[in-house]
């Protein structure tokens, strides 16, 4: 026993070990923002709090929520420059991704520690942790970081109180629920399935109705009170937001779809929808995914007739994990039932944080199941009939827009052939049937030589290599460029006087101004909608003495090029002058 | 004794080259000519070598002397009168767009720096990092190695056991 715990210890290190020399691997390559308006938008409520004010930039975006900011809030206002507090930014999450490693690993025992060794569950929490999306997500100030070790956080502290009953857990749990909410309101579904598996275990064991209900109302006051905040920071950060825009990530853009989904072209879109989230969810995670669903409905269908076992923490947090999937599941799908590019075919970035828990309980069961090879090859082949239908999608809708780094799950392909439309979900299926079968048979080596456990320790390393090309693809340009955009700041700063404003010209496409003012907090950008012509703005809209910035790409240089002195392009950006 | 001498060369050297390097910058102006004007070699005693029409662009020789300015003109050196000199185009101009063209140049070489910087920091963490994969392994096969000897060494006593238990039965 000791040996064993000495044992599962050293992997437990050597892991943690192998997840920080990564994070500084990628350190050295960050500059600044790689998704836009994204990650802007999370920085600006912390900006707001340091007394700058974005609004101009921000209300050119949609809503964000604030729950990640409160992480960012001591970093913007303790570190001025601009890199440092981002690259900051990134070790909270890498710390983060150790955090939810750790938690993962004593949650996994106590769920799963009857059957499987300790040391294997050691090794199936690394491989759901070093997951490539997580590593490539840990690399921005999005959310997916901190919504995934709050989603893990939280199945353990349903766990611990259903098995313990200690009313602080309880409390912690109603908290980390709130919080979940506030990070990013699509987070929703969890919330729902806390409640409902909470609901369930009440009314199936005898507590103290009095306490649970006053826990419970002051759960929905706090929830109430985030939704009371989300209004009142809304007010102030996106007073001058388009309607349009503001609501792309708020319920109040989801009615009308929900309206579409009852016709029958809604219907039609809705099942597309669905079979892209769900061939998502299985090559994502090697099948694993799908084995953990498996487990759990074949666990919760077993103790069906067994009332303590129905009351257990394991049935209760699989009850929870099942309705947070398919919660989570469904949020996806409907928001992306009009698909406006590619990749919200098969768009995994919503429902990717319920994936942990199941595939280390989808590995645990691998190693147990009677049978391997078989429903392995069903995962497999059940996904096949979604290929057509997403190519379907694609010719419905005229996409052509390829976003991969919000499917990074199934953009491997894209990283070893690139990027075809004909053939491109073919080659993506082909990638995920390759790691599926890599890791049954690593698994079905471990079940017949169990001492075997380097064997899906090769998954780690493959799961670093494609987290590595992911980086190279879609993030290492774009951090080259914030590079050059520090740049564009220094030669801003040369310039600047008072009588100089900075003037952005919006043409309407992508906010990257953001980069800019997140670079260099206290200047204050003037932004002006992009016209049909350079003569047509006044000269309180734009004077020549003012330095005007345009992004890279804009049609309108050609303009400028004539209108002014001097033109300084680098990064994302062209800035014009005169002398 | 060699290595002592090779020190104060060096020294010497990195003394005298500011200098030059100093001297180098300090001659190296543009002047243009006002007017049509003859250029003299004082050498030959002041013999025309060549005539230089307005607005030729000429080499500030480092001397002048007695209302004459020492020049370079193409490959020949010799004197004109300083009054028929002036800074060549728009000084400032020309210092602005040298400004500029250093600044991209500047540019480009952070870049590099950057480049070169980020690979040699991608090297070395690389290499930890394969380092610890390979430490992993190396735990694992070691500990999976300890597990297979002890199975071999229980396995007549779970046989024994096993027996036991269906002869019980």
């Amino acid at each position: 026993m000791l040996r064993q715990l000495r044992e599962e210890r050293r992997y437990t290190i050597l892991f943690l070990i192998l997840l920080f020399c990564y994070g500084m691997y990628s350190l050295s390559r960050i500059y600044g923002f790689s998704i836009f308006p994204d990650e802007f938008g999370y920085w600006s409520y912390a900006a707001k709090v340091a007394g700058y004010d974005w609004s101009d930039i921000v209300s050119m975006g949609s809503y964000y929520s604030y729950g990640y900011s409160l992480i960012l809030i001591p970093i913007f206002m303790l570190i001025e420059d601009a890199v440092t507090a981002y690259r900051i930014a990134v070790m909270v999450n890498f710390a983060l991704l150790a955090f939810a490693f750790l938690v993962l690993i004593k949650l996994s025992e106590k769920l799963l520690g009857e059957n499987v060794e300790p040391t294997k569950l050691v090794i199936f929490a690394a491989i759901a942790v070093f997951y490539p999306s997580w590593l490539f997500y840990a690399q921005m100030t999005l959310t997916e970081i901190v919504l995934m070790a709050m989603y893990v956080f939280i199945c353990a502290l349903l766990y611990d109180y259903v098995e313990n009953k200690r009313l602080p857990i309880l409390i912690l749990f109603i908290l980390a629920l709130v919080y979940i909410y506030m990070v990013h309101m699509r987070s929703v579904a969890v919330v729902i399935a806390g409640v409902m598996a909470l609901g369930y275990y009440f009314f199936s064991e005898k507590v103290n109705w009095k306490l649970v209900l006053g826990v419970l109302a002051v759960g929905a006051v706090l929830l109430l009170g985030a939704v009371f905040i989300k209004n009142a920071v809304s007010g102030v950060l996106y007073a001058d937001a388009q309607m349009d825009s503001y609501q792309v990530n708020d319920y109040g853009g989801q009615i009308g779809k929900l309206r579409y989904i009852l016709t029958l072209e809604g219907l039609k879109d809705f099942c597309v929808s669905l079979g892209g989230k769900l061939l998502y969810m299985s090559m994502a995670t090697y099948g694993t995914a799908y084995w953990g669903i498996g487990h759990i409905i074949g666990c919760l269908w077993r103790d069906r007739r067994d009332k303590a076992e129905r009351r257990s923490a394991r049935s209760v947090l699989y009850i929870f994990a099942l309705l947070a999937t398919v919660g989570q599941l469904l949020i996806t799908t409907i928001f992306n039932v009009v698909p406006g590019r590619i990749d919200s075919l098969t768009y995994g970035r919503y429902h990717e944080f319920t994936f942990t828990i199941l595939m280390v309980i989808g590995l645990a069961a691998m190693i147990k199941a009677k049978r391997l090879w078989l429903p392995t090859l069903v995962i497999a082949l059940i996904q096949l009939p979604v290929i057509p239908m997403v190519m379907y999608g694609i010719e419905k809708y005229q996409l052509i827009d390829f976003q991969g780094y919000f499917m990074v799950g199934m953009s491997y392909a894209h990283g070893i052939f690139g990027y075809q439309q004909d053939t491109y979900y073919w080659m993506a299926y082909g990638v995920g049937v390759v790691l599926t079968v890599l890791v049954a048979g690593g698994v079905a080596i471990m079940r017949r030589k169990h001492a075997l456990e380097p064997v899906l320790i090769v998954l780690l390393v493959v799961e670093l290599a494609l987290a590595i090309r992911s980086c190279a693809i879609y993030s290492d340009i774009y951090n080259g460029r914030a590079y050059q955009d520090k740049q564009l700041i220094a030669k801003l700063e040369q310039l600047a006087s008072e009588d100089r404003d900075i003037i952005y010209i919006d043409d309407g496409g992508m906010p990257i101004i953001g980069i800019l003012q997140f670079m260099k907090r206290d200047a204050d950008i003037r932004i002006i909608p992009q016209k049909a012509s350079i003569e047509e703005y006044s000269v309180e809209e734009r004077d020549e003495n003012d330095l005007l910035i345009v992004d890279i790409v804009s049609g309108f240089r050609e303009q400028l090029d004539e209108s002014y002195d001097r033109e300084y392009s680098v990064g994302h950006f062209s800035l014009y002058y005169n002398d | 004794m060699k290595k002592r001498i090779c020190i104060w060369a060096l020294l010497l050297s990195l003394l005298i080259m500011p200098r030059i390097q100093t001297e180098a910058a300090e001659s190296i102006a543009l002047l243009e000519t006002t007017e049509s004007v003859e250029m003299v070699d004082a050498a030959k005693g002041s013999e025309v070598v060549a005539v230089l029409e307005a607005g030729t662009p000429v080499l500030y020789g480092g001397e002048e002397r007695d209302g004459w300015t020492k020049i370079t003109y193409l490959d020949m050196e010799g004197y004109v009168l300083t009054s028929t000199l002036k800074s060549y185009g728009d000084t400032e101009a020309l210092d602005k767009e040298f400004a500029d063209v250093q600044g991209n140049h500047q540019l480009l070489f952070e870049e590099i720096i950057r480049v070169e910087k980020e690979a040699y920091q991608s090297i070395i963490w690389g290499m930890v990092i394969i380092g610890l994969v390979v430490a992993i392994f190396a735990v694992s096969i070691v500990s999976g190695v300890k597990k297979a000897k002890e199975e071999q060494k229980y396995k007549p006593i779970y046989k024994k056991q096993k027996k036991a238990k269906l002869k019980n039965r």
